[in-house]
């Protein structure tokens, strides 16, 4: 079975750091979570067969952005993060920022100490 | 002028003797203030070839225009001096209140020169200077200094200070204000040690005057409601702090682990902002005006590290745990108090500490040479060697000047994880290029806070990059570094862009001065403040042949994990970053670009 972990508000949300889920794709194994955590937990995650703006999913570390999506494979073995990219309670952006929906990189820029 | 104060005092250490002089308002207006200012004032009066640590060095404290004016988070503070850390120009930037302070005595600049006979604290009381002696205070610690300095003049006056590191001219010595808050980074602590003055006192009672007053209200409270509708700044980072971090950094593979031979910590979660924040996070805490609140303060209730204090941070969770592969976050934290104490940066102690361990691992450091076994891991090694270091004792007299000479000391100087002789923060450039390329060209040497591509190769701000791809990257990080070099300028907190961009920054700048700001100048004028310290490093000795990274970020793969197989592709960006900042193929600004900059 493959390992989701949970980062973040996400992991206050779900009430625990993993969770082993059997399934084949991403899109599936985060269907799966509705099961096993919640399903308004399941709803945080996906909306309109889609991910939310703020929610990032890595395959194995990569982001799954890179890869197919949520029709990413996903094996046994496979690990899967997941985490708010900045939105709800993770340092890393702004809601009117994200995904192009601000302004561009001209004016608009995120840092970290 | 509004805004700024108008005055520089100047501080002759030698004479004893201190004086006013005004600020000259169109350089103000050129380089606002800060970082960009203190630049330009460093960059006019010092030799760039001098030695750090010679008289004729001068140490800069730089205010914006913002601090203490009550716009969110106007609290900050610059030192600009010569590094004698890289032999570059340094710039480190605090928060807390300090900065604020100095504005309400009445002044932009404080600008140290010479060397004091024997040790001195600056007394600011409003108008009144005094240059006091500091014979009692020399070997105390930061904490220790400033609670004698408060008893000895005001309860409520602000203090920086420096530490025994300080003293002690360790490279990586740190001033410290506020007890907590640190102006960290290179070294910029033996430089204020090298003078003899151990503090700096500031009481004002003046208020911070601002051009149009009604527009000035209107931006700042714009710029707070931004701060508070954002969930990182009105929520995420109150909440967690920047260790949470750890995991993700961790997952996709680029976590620096013991001194960057891996990619991923298997003890992440132990020291992860999620442990902290259930183990030893008491609250969070605010610097000047800010609306955010991010300070950890937090306490180890109990064991051989029992302590309270501030952090650890996630770039001091990093150097000083994960670094050196230890995942016993009660040892880190003490390690971490220890160096706020001292006067050192978390960051490049901590990074010693890992060069250090892993040069004794290989045997290259004799056992002989240390008073006790350096392996990753030990927890107690690293709490013994931080105190070693900061009282330059035994072993850390060697280790106190930074990762970079303990390595050189040895013979295996690839085996420091840095550039320009500064170590790298808590991202590994090998699974992130971007910020492979911030690292090889950032002025100060190796640094996260010059251009976070982080942003964009993580969390997909304000678009998505894949971290292992190099391209776009050079124009992003270009982008990235005029834009901090702007907002270091004004005197906020770099943490304000998470929820607010530059767009809003510049109408409250110019609201508060009326000088006329319009968003691109700011830009340009990051432009510029950044080629200017390029121009200082060139002139210091420095060259493109130092814009580079580690032979093992650039030959040798990440062993394992998402990253795996992964170098630095620096040679696949540097040539169209040098294109995009106008410089020519050896990193030398041209002369149509110093011209646009009015630097010729």
């Amino acid at each position: 079975m493959a390992v989701v972990m949970f980062l973040g508000d996400i992991r206050r949300a779900a009430g625990c750091a993993t969770v082993a889920v059997e399934a084949d794709t991403v899109a599936s194994a985060l269907a799966v979570l509705g099961a096993s955590v919640g399903s308004g937990f399941a709803g945080l995650l996906v909306r309109d067969r889609a991910l939310p703006p703020d929610v990032e999913v890595l395959l194995n570390g990569r982001n799954i952005a890179f890869l197919d999506g949520l029709d990413t494979p996903v094996r046994p073995a496979d690990r899967l993060t997941v985490f708010y990219s900045g939105l709800r309670g993770f340092p890393g952006g702004s809601a009117g920022s994200a995904r192009g929906q601000g302004p561009g990189p001209r004016d608009r820029f995120v840092l970290l100490l | 002028m509004s805004a700024w104060r108008g005055q520089i005092l100047r501080v002759n250490l030698t004479r004893g003797t201190t004086k006013t002089e005004p600020l000259d308002p169109k350089l103000a207006r050129a380089y606002i203030g800060g970082r960009g200012l203190g630049t330009k004032l460093l960059t006019d009066e010092i030799d760039p070839k001098l030695d750090p640590l010679a008289p004729n060095n001068k140490l800069i404290i730089a205010t914006g225009p913002l601090t203490g004016t009550g716009a969110s988070t106007g609290g900050r503070y610059m030192v600009i001096t010569k590094s004698p850390l890289t032999g570059a120009i340094a710039c480190s930037n605090s928060g807390g209140y300090f900065g604020p302070e100095v504005k309400f005595c009445g002044y932009d600049f404080l600008i140290l020169e010479g060397r004091a006979k024997e040790p001195v604290y600056l007394w600011l009381n409003n108008d009144s200077v005094e240059i006091r002696p500091a014979g009692k205070l020399w070997g105390k610690t930061t904490h220790e200094a400033e609670d004698q300095l408060k008893a000895d003049t005001h309860p409520e006056a602000k203090v920086c200070s420096i530490g025994p590191a300080g003293e002690k001219l360790a490279f990586t010595a740190c001033i410290m204000n506020d007890k907590h808050r640190a102006a960290g980074r290179s070294g910029v602590g033996a430089v204020m040690g090298s003078k003899h003055v151990k503090a700096i006192v500031a009481k004002g009672s003046q208020s911070v005057t601002v051009a149009r007053p009604r527009d000035f209200m209107a931006a700042s409270l714009a710029v707070v409601n931004k701060l508070k509708a954002s969930p990182v700044t009105g929520e995420g980072l109150p909440k967690y702090g920047t260790p949470i971090l750890v995991n993700v950094i961790n997952a996709h593979g680029f976590l620096p682990t013991r001194n960057f031979q891996q990619g991923q910590f298997e003890g992440a979660e132990q020291v992860s902002g999620e442990t902290i924040a259930d183990t030893i996070l008491v609250k969070n805490k605010g610097c000047f005006a800010c609306t955010i609140a991010c300070s950890r303060v937090s306490e180890v209730k109990e064991g051989k590290y029992r302590g309270a204090g501030e952090g650890p941070e996630y770039e001091s969770d990093w150097a000083l745990g994960i670094s050196t592969g230890i995942s016993d976050l009660q040892a880190i934290t003490k390690a971490n108090y220890l160096c706020n104490e001292l006067g050192m940066d978390t960051i490049e102690a901590g990074v010693a500490v890992a060069t250090s361990m892993e040069l004794y691992e290989r045997g290259y450091i004799p056992a002989g040479d240390v008073a006790r076994p350096l392996r990753f891991g030990d927890a107690e090694a690293l709490v013994w060697l931080i105190e070693e270091m900061g009282h330059r004792r035994g072993f850390g007299e060697l280790a106190a000047q930074g990762g970079y000479r303990v390595a050189e000391r040895y013979g295996h100087p690839e085996l420091f994880m840095g550039v320009k002789k500064q170590a790298f923060p808590a991202y590994d450039g090998r699974g992130a290029q971007g910020m492979a390329l911030g690292y090889a060209t950032s002025n100060r040497g190796a640094c996260h806070l010059r251009g976070y591509t982080i942003s964009v190769e993580v969390f997909g701000i304000p678009k998505k990059m894949d971290p292992f791809l190099t391209e776009g990257k050079a124009e992003v990080s270009k982008l990235f570094q005029d834009v901090t070099a702007f907002v270091d300028s004004v005197g906020m907190c770099l943490f304000t862009t998470f929820g607010i961009g530059a767009e809003d920054i510049a109408p409250l700048l110019e609201a508060a001065t009326g000088a006329g700001y319009t968003l691109e100048e700011c830009l340009k004028i990051g432009e510029r403040v950044w080629n200017l310290e390029r121009l200082f490093n060139l002139k210091a000795g420095l060259s493109g042949k130092d814009d580079t990274l580690p032979p093992r970020i650039l030959h040798e793969g990440i062993p394992e994990g998402p990253a795996k197989g992964m170098v630095g592709k620096l040679h696949e960006m540097l040539p169209e970053y040098y294109k995009l900042r106008g410089w020519d193929g050896a990193g030398v600004p041209t002369k149509a670009k110093l011209k646009e900059l009015a630097l010729a």
